[in-house]
């Protein structure tokens, strides 16, 4: 039993050589001795400070970002005769093809991320949802992280005087945002009180405070097809809440946080 | 379970660590909640509906269209229509895109293009788009038919549409409401006549004559009939009024029922009314059957049994009964069973209506010698909201989307009592009189008109 145990140590530490060798191939050395550091500097500041970490680490893209805008929406075909006053059936109206006019406001692509420093540290956040591989593909793994290391970005403006768990920090931006947001949102207080007109409104932002890509509707299909025209109603003027809201006013040192935005708007509740 | 099939699992977990690593520092998006919003009416630019050919009617008749529908969706307080003044883009086609940036700098949330068309059929044609200036999406795009000189109906229509799009409740602009002219004869004898007028004061006109007093309409479901009261001859009877051909009945010569008759009110969808009627010196509640011209009656309570309303399913009636001492609100069934008090405020409850909703039912209270306006949960549930106080208040009516409330308002005035007809949404703003002739009361709202 003890044999294949050692067996079983044996296969894993070997493993795991090969993962790291294949990952941080240019930087393992470096990497070997920064990880014996790194355990000591987090438990010493987030025990005193709890504001936000210091540099942000590497940030890979998260992979669930809005879908690229439109360039230019199409004009909506003729919809036309819904409603007549005559029983009469009215042909749809000619609609000459109109001219889209673009407008002035090219959805200003995502900052380009900027060369990797440093290498991705490791952090074993426990984060069950990833589903166990069966089999494992060495090239797919070396890729996989190849490519979220070289997504990761340095935000060279963050404050480093500090460091820690940030969650001051991030409940402070919440309540900038949401003080912010709740200014333009109209109040679904029109519609039955025991009705849930929840929303999510997912918010991509330039650094500026503009919106970088048109917000989207978390489950946008479902809202906006609603037979319920309250749902429809809330997640349109949830919509229109996020733009015009902008520019946010919101510290840019702290980017990397309120770059993206998840909007839960649900004026109900306060009823 | 086999060494050999352990292995294949721990490896595997250990890459699920690698990955879970690599990714651990994916920074999740910013979590707002945000709980609470405004009530503040939202801007929308109306442009004048513009038109195709040479007939001057379609200029006159898309400038008018937009101001209507301006000045409908502005009465509401839920909108606030942007100064003509201020718009920076000239439309011409609505089949084009409009220059959103030019909209949204003059705060413009929606914008309301149209185009009115006259063929040689004399058929006009109303199309109209409505776009979101924030998501430069076009949220609706309609056409309506009809003669020329309808263009004020279209315009109401469009007002439905645009309210419905943007609020998501039905509107109530297609509408008339019918009310009590008051008026004083050349010997100071009180006048009451029927009237009608379109829901923004337009097409006023007199139902009944000077020869005897009409009060208390209430229309029916289909808009073509109302039931009134009149005083004839020092007694109170209870009449059908049919609107399209002007005939009406008394509703209870049939049945003898001797006594006074007030205040009826159609069931939502069967052809009968719920009345309160006098017998044997007091007031109780009946059904009346329209095809069999019927009575049956619902309440024996030796207390008066008054002002009965519907629920909009037909399933209930609200009343006021001073069964309990002072005038208070009860629920039945609308067979007559299960009464439920659900009023117990201080004060006389009276004059319950339902809403077309069927949540809340308004009324008005007297207390320590001020009228009050409120709405309660139709079950009792809950704190009674207080609308609108005053001199004097009576006869609620709901609007057909249950969102306003109309009234009879009494102001003291040297002569006595002046009435006029007011309006206050659920949430007690936006209290505005309507602009009917002179001096009114007794409002009644009708539905949407097919």
């Amino acid at each position: 039993m003890r044999q294949i145990l050692g067996i079983l140590l044996s296969i894993v530490l070997h493993a795991g050589v090969v993962v790291s060798a294949l990952v941080y191939f240019p930087a393992a050395s470096r990497m070997a001795a920064e990880n014996v550091i790194i355990p000591i500097e987090l438990v010493t500041i987030a025990e005193t400070t709890n504001v936000r970490a210091a540099r942000p680490e590497p940030q890979p893209e998260p992979e669930d970002l809005p879908p690229e805008p439109e360039p230019v929406r199409e004009p909506e075909p003729e919809p036309e005769p819904v409603v007549e006053l005559d029983p009469e059936i009215i042909p749809p109206a000619p609609e000459p093809d109109p001219e889209p006019e673009p407008e002035p406001e090219p959805v200003q692509p995502e900052p380009e991320p900027e060369p990797e420093p440093e290498p991705v540290q490791p952090e074993p956040e426990p984060e069950p949802q990833r589903p166990q591989p069966q089999r494992l593909d060495l090239g797919d793994l070396s890729r996989a992280v190849s490519q979220a290391r070289d997504r990761g970005e340095v935000d060279e403006g963050e404050d480093r005087s500090s460091a820690g768990a940030g969650t001051a920090m991030t409940a402070t931006l919440q309540a900038m945002a949401a003080s912010q947001i709740q200014r333009c949102v109209r109040s679904n207080a029109d519609a039955p009180a025991n009705m849930d007109l929840a929303v999510v409104v997912q918010v991509s932002l330039e650094r500026n405070g503009e919106i970088a890509s048109p917000p989207r509707l978390v489950d946008e299909r479902r809202i906006l097809n609603s037979t319920n025209p309250f749902l429809r109603v809330a997640g349109e003027r949830a919509l229109r809440a996020v733009i015009e809201c902008a520019p946010y006013q919101l510290p840019p040192q702290n980017y990397q946080e309120w770059r993206r935005l998840e909007v839960n708007i649900d004026t109900q509740r306060g009823r | 379970m086999t060494v050999l099939s352990v292995i294949p699992r721990v490896f595997a977990a250990f890459v699920a660590v690698v990955l879970i690593g690599a990714s651990a520092n994916a920074q999740a998006p910013l979590r707002v909640d945000v709980t609470e919003g405004h009530l503040d009416p939202l801007s929308i630019a109306v442009t004048d509906f513009v038109h195709t050919g040479n007939d001057p009617r379609e200029v006159s008749n898309g400038a008018e269209i937009a101001r209507v529908v301006s000045n409908n969706l502005g009465n509401t307080g839920l909108f606030a229509p942007v100064d003509p003044d201020a718009f920076i883009e000239d439309i011409t086609d609505i089949d084009l895109r409009p220059r959103f940036g030019d909209w949204r700098v003059i705060d413009a949330s929606a914008l309301l293009v149209g185009r009115v068309t006259i063929d040689q059929d004399e058929r006009m044609v109303v199309a109209f788009r409505l776009w979101d200036t924030a998501t430069e999406q076009q949220m609706l795009g309609l056409q309506f038919v009809t003669s020329p000189d309808n263009w004020r109906r279209i315009a109401h229509k469009v007002s439905d549409a645009v309210y419905q799009r943007l609020t998501g409740e039905e509107g109530y602009f297609d509408t008339r409401i019918v009310y009590v002219s008051e008026g004083t004869g050349p010997n100071g004898e009180p006048i009451r006549r029927l009237a009608a007028m379109d829901q923004d004061g337009a097409n006023p006109s007199f139902l009944t004559d000077r020869s005897y007093m009409a009060l208390l309409p209430n229309y029916a479901p289909d808009a073509q009939q109302i039931t009134y009261v009149s005083f004839r001859d020092g007694q109170a009877t209870s009449y059908l009024y049919d609107l399209e051909t002007g005939r009406q009945e008394a509703l209870f010569d049939q049945t003898s029922s001797g006594g006074q008759s007030l205040s009826a009110r159609f069931h939502p969808t069967e052809n009968e009314l719920v009345v309160s009627a006098e017998r044997r010196g007091g007031h109780d509640l009946f059904r009346f059957d329209l095809r069999a011209r019927t009575l049956s009656q619902l309440t024996t309570h030796p207390a008066d049994d008054v002002e009965p309303s519907y629920s909009p399913d037909g399933e209930q009636v609200v009343f006021s009964s001073s069964r309990s001492g002072q005038s208070q609100l009860y629920v039945m069934s609308a067979d007559g069973t299960n009464p439920v008090r659900i009023t117990f405020g201080e004060g006389r409850y009276t004059t319950p209506v339902w809403s077309p909703r069927g949540d809340l039912i308004a009324f008005t209270k007297q207390l320590q010698g001020r009228f009050m306006l409120g709405v309660v949960a139709a079950d009792g549930s809950g704190e009674e909201r207080i609308l609108y106080e005053g001199f004097f208040v009576d006869t609620p009516a709901w609007a057909p989307n249950g969102r306003v409330i109309l009234f009879t308002r009494g102001d003291a005035a040297r002569d006595g009592t002046r009435y006029s007809i007011w309006s206050v949404d659920l949430a007690g703003f936006n209290l505005r009189r309507l602009p009917t002739q002179g001096a009114a009361s007794d409002p009644a709202w009708s539905p949407l008109i097919d």
